[in-house]
Formats: C-alpha cells, structure tokens, sequence
C-alpha cells in the first residue's frame, strides 16, 4: 500500500487491517507524519507537532498488538486535537499570546480516553484564539488554510482540525463546538463533524468558552469514523459538572439500519433566508436522496428558529468575557483585535439582557421539543456559503453584497442553543470547487440515530470519497 | 439595555461600571456591537416569556443530566 493510500484511509479500515496484523501503526503513524511533512507548510494545521512521541506510541501499540493486546478501533491510529484539549507536559496554548507557554499538569478526560484506546497523539491543532471567532485566522499562529484552496479560509474555531483531518494528515481529531465550531471547519474543509448531544461527552481539561453552550465533538472523514470515536471519547463523567449521566451506548449499532420510517423535517424558517443558490441547490438534490433512501421528508415551520442568533450571541459572548475577565483586566493588549472586542461586548452585556437571552432559550428549547415529537431528524445546510478567501470580509449573492463571515457561521448556532446532537456531513461543492455540507440533527442522546442517517447519505453518494488537491 | 441609540457615552459608561478599561478607539468600535446587542435583545420582546424561567443548568439531582 502506497504512503497516499496509508493516509486517505478511514479509520475504520485502517483499523479492520491493524487488527489482523496486516498494517503496521509505525508504517501508518510515518505515512502520516509525511504527509504532514509535504502539505503542512501550505496548511499550517499544527501548533504543536508531535512526532517523535507519536512514533514512539505507535512503536508502543504495535508492540501491544503483536503480544495480542488489541485494545479496539483506535488502537494504533494517528489522531489530532485541538489546542484546547488539556495534555499533561504538552504545551497547550489555546491559540492565544496569554496562554503561549501553558502545560497542563493533567490530561482531559477525553486525552485519557483516546490513550487508554491506544490512539497515536500526531500534535496539537490550530484554531481561532481561544476558540472565539469561526475563521481561524490566528494572529500568533497565522490562518489555518483549506486543503481545497489554499488561499480560502477553513472555517473555525476548530480550523486546524479540519484542515488536519481534509488533507490526510491525521484520521480524526477532536474539535470544540460552542456556536458551530466543529461543524462549520468540518462543512468547508469537506468531511464529517459531530457536535454530540451537550453533557454526552467530558469536557473537563477542556479549556471554556461559554459554559452553557461548549461541546465535545469528533472530525472525521466519515460517519462511521466519527462513530467509532464516540465510542471511546462519550459518557459520564463525574469530574465534569455539566456531564450526563447516561448509560454507555454503540454508536456504530445503527449504522447500516434502514431509513425505512424515519421522519425528516426541513425547516421553512432561518436558514434558508440568505444563501448562496448553489448551497440552496445542493440541500435540495441532499433531501431528496434522503428520501430515496425510505425517510419521510417534509417541510416544517419553526418560527422560533429566527430567535436564533440574539440569544446564541448574547449568551456565548456574555459567559466568554467571564472566563476571561481577568484577562481583559490584565492583559487586553494581549488578544487579538477581533477577540478582544467580542470579549469587550460581553463584558458590557448586563445581566438583565443575559438572563432575557436564557429565558428565551428555555421557550426555544420548549418549541423546538415540540417540533421533534414529530419528526426524528432535522436537516439544514451547514454554512450558507462555501469557505471565503483568507481576509475577505464579503460576498455577492443575489446582487447585495453580504457579510462573507456571518453567511459562514450563523446556521449552526439554532442546535447548540437547544443542546441537539447534529452531525455535518459532505454534500456537494460549489462551482469554484469548495466543499458544501448538511446539518443532520437529531433528538437529545439520539446521536445514534444523527449518525445512522449521516452514514446512510455517505453510502449512497461519493462526495466523502473526494480528496483535495493539495 | 434597550435598542436606545448607544453612543460612546453610553459604552463608556457601561465600561466603567463595568470595570473594564477601553481606549478611545475601543469604545468607539465597540458601539456598533453593543447596538447589536440591543437590537437582538428587542427581538426577543416578540417572544412570549411570561412564567417562562431562563434555562439555568444548575438541577439539585447531580446524578440527572445537565439539562
């Protein structure tokens, strides 16, 4: 198998080939690593690589593997975190000047799980200073760049992630998702994003941005993939306040089920208001496939979902500018432009307008409760527009010229606001050849089913088998 | 707030009861966000809330989810 071959694998067969001994973690772990070599001075996916400590782990698990201790899926594959996963005696900076030189003392819970499941640690991922803004563009790190177009952006705030994962430099990685910032990367770099139901997964060692909102979630090149990671990263926590005490679960056990009953509903209301039409047209060609495939699909209103970004905003920036208050005390000067005046919004926001902002999430909550009584999944596209050039602040659609940044990241925020599991999957590219994705979200703990229908759209069409040219 | 016009005497003032210290320039960029953020919250006056309590995470059963 040729290096090229190694490092666009899925996890999955990666993992089907370590485990009879026909792949070898050190042979997959150096593929990986020259990969990186050969792309990253284009992508800038890492702050922090890893690759002497990777081999060695990957020397590790071959060695467990050959002594017959196969511990699972992620025994022996290469992996990527975001710069906000707390790793003992790894530098972890969150993306910003404040936290340069930072080292955990211990390691997040879900670092501890990918290690006890023998996963191979590549490097710390890139992303947007501490995690609040959805480009990635960093200013002490530099953009991340796309492995579509290396001159448009990624998407964020998990942007290395997605570009780390896009290009084949790594299987999988975790990113952060408060506002969309697994989904929206995931949906421009081309690949799967899972932001789990809120409190499936830890988020102790997890650096906040907002405490009511921050999720946990997976980047993967498929469903499955992202499946396969749940597994080993969800479930209680007891050291996490925020964690839900839910039983263990598979979920790869619906995978491969037939949609046959399953009840889709499109939303009138939000998402489509501004679009590019080649998004428009890709969501349309998408939910009729889903409807091929035996689900139930219809429109449905949801007035509420036009609420969305007044209380998404006021509450993210209001709970952010707490954490850091400190730090714009202290060290203003320190933040980035765009963050520190997010940050300063925040901090003027009154707890008058935080507490109407929560109010009004608890009656979004309760409508969109409601809508899924009736329907098990809901489907949107994930960014309005396909990934903008690095430093391009516009974009014509329909003949007005719109806010390039907001179209990119305002159609993921509805389901964070109600804690709903909704994955991102591949759905089609734009004229210009930059990757377009579907939201699939589904009820509360049902991210099972989230990932029944995103794996069952993959199997039906190739945009996941597409790689980019860089 | 309301969707009052915010100046930067208003940004300001909330700054200094705020505790937080801007510049001139930051005040003054910062009007159009706090504005924003105003105008969202008028938004939300289309919404029915009464008897409606914000969605607190905290529950008094640690052993039950989160929400």
């Amino acid at each position: 198998m040729t290096s090229q071959e190694l490092h666009y694998l899925s996890i999955s067969e990666a993992a089907d080939l370590i485990s009879q001994k026909r792949l070898s973690p050190v042979e997959l772990t150096q593929a990986h690593l020259t990969r990186i070599e050969a792309t990253e001075p284009r992508l800038n996916s890492f702050i922090t690589l890893l690759a002497y400590d990777a081999l060695a782990s990957a020397q590790t698990a071959e060695q467990e593997i050959q002594a017959g201790d196969y511990r699972g899926p992620l025994h022996g594959i290469p992996i990527g975190l975001k710069d906000l996963y707390y790793t003992k005696g790894i530098l972890t900076t969150v993306g910003s000047k404040i936290l340069r030189d930072f080292v955990p003392d211990y390691d997040a819970t879900v670092t501890e799980r990918f290690a006890e499941a023998g996963a191979v640690l590549m490097g710390k991922l890139q992303m947007h200073e501490f995690a609040l803004g959805a480009t990635s563009v960093n200013p002490h790190d530099g953009p991340a760049h796309n492995p579509w177009d290396v001159d448009s952006i990624t998407g964020g705030s998990s942007g290395g992630s997605g570009s780390a994962v896009g290009s084949g430099q790594v299987m999988g990685a975790l990113g952060s998702d408060t506002g969309g910032s697994v989904r929206i990367p995931a949906g421009l770099c081309g690949i799967v994003g899972l932001k789990p139901t809120f409190g499936r997964v830890s988020r102790r060692g997890v650096f906040p941005l907002s405490f009511s909102l921050d999720t946990v979630g997976p980047m993967t090149r498929t469903a499955r993939d992202a499946a396969l990671i749940m597994n080993v990263i969800a479930g209680y926590d007891s050291r996490d306040p925020s964690s839900a005490n839910m039983p263990d679960e598979d979920f790869t056990a619906a995978l491969g089920q037939s949609m046959s009953g399953l009840r889709i509903g499109i939303p009138d209301e939000f998402f489509y208001d501004i679009i590019d039409p080649e998004v428009a047209e890709a969501m349309c060609v998408a939910t009729g496939m889903l409807g091929e495939l035996g689900a139930t699909v219809e429109r449905v209103s949801i007035p509420v979902l036009n609420h969305s970004l007044a209380i998404s905003s006021t509450i993210l920036i209001a709970e952010a500018a707490e954490v850091h208050t400190e730090n714009l005390r202290d060290r203003p000067q320190d933040i980035g432009a765009d963050v520190r005046g997010r940050l300063q919004t925040g901090a003027l926001t009154s707890a008058h307008d935080y507490l109407k902002a929560q109010r009004a999430r608890t009656e979004f909550n309760n409508q969109m409760a409601e809508v899924m009584e009736r329907y098990d999944i809901l489907v949107a596209p994930t960014s309005a527009i396909g990934a903008p050039k690095i430093n391009q602040t516009h974009i014509e659609i329909g003949g007005r010229q719109e806010n390039a940044l907001s179209l990119m990241s305002r159609l993921t925020r509805p389901f964070n606001i109600c804690g709903f599991p909704t994955a991102t999957i591949p759905s089609g590219f734009t004229s210009a050849g930059l990757p377009i994705g579907m939201q699939i979200a589904g009820r509360p703990f049902e991210d099972a089913t989230v990932l029944q229908v995103a794996d069952a759209y993959e199997q039906a069409t190739d945009w996941h088998t597409r790689r980019p040219p860089v | 707030m309301s969707e009052n016009n915010i100046t930067q005497n208003i940004v300001e003032s909330l700054a200094l009861a705020g505790g937080i210290k801007l510049t001139s320039d930051e005040s003054a960029a910062l009007v159009a966000s706090v504005q924003a953020t105003a105008n969202d919250m008028a938004t939300l006056d289309a919404l029915d809330l009464k008897g409606v309590e914000p969605a607190i995470t905290f529950r008094a059963d640690p052993q039950g989810d989160s929400r």
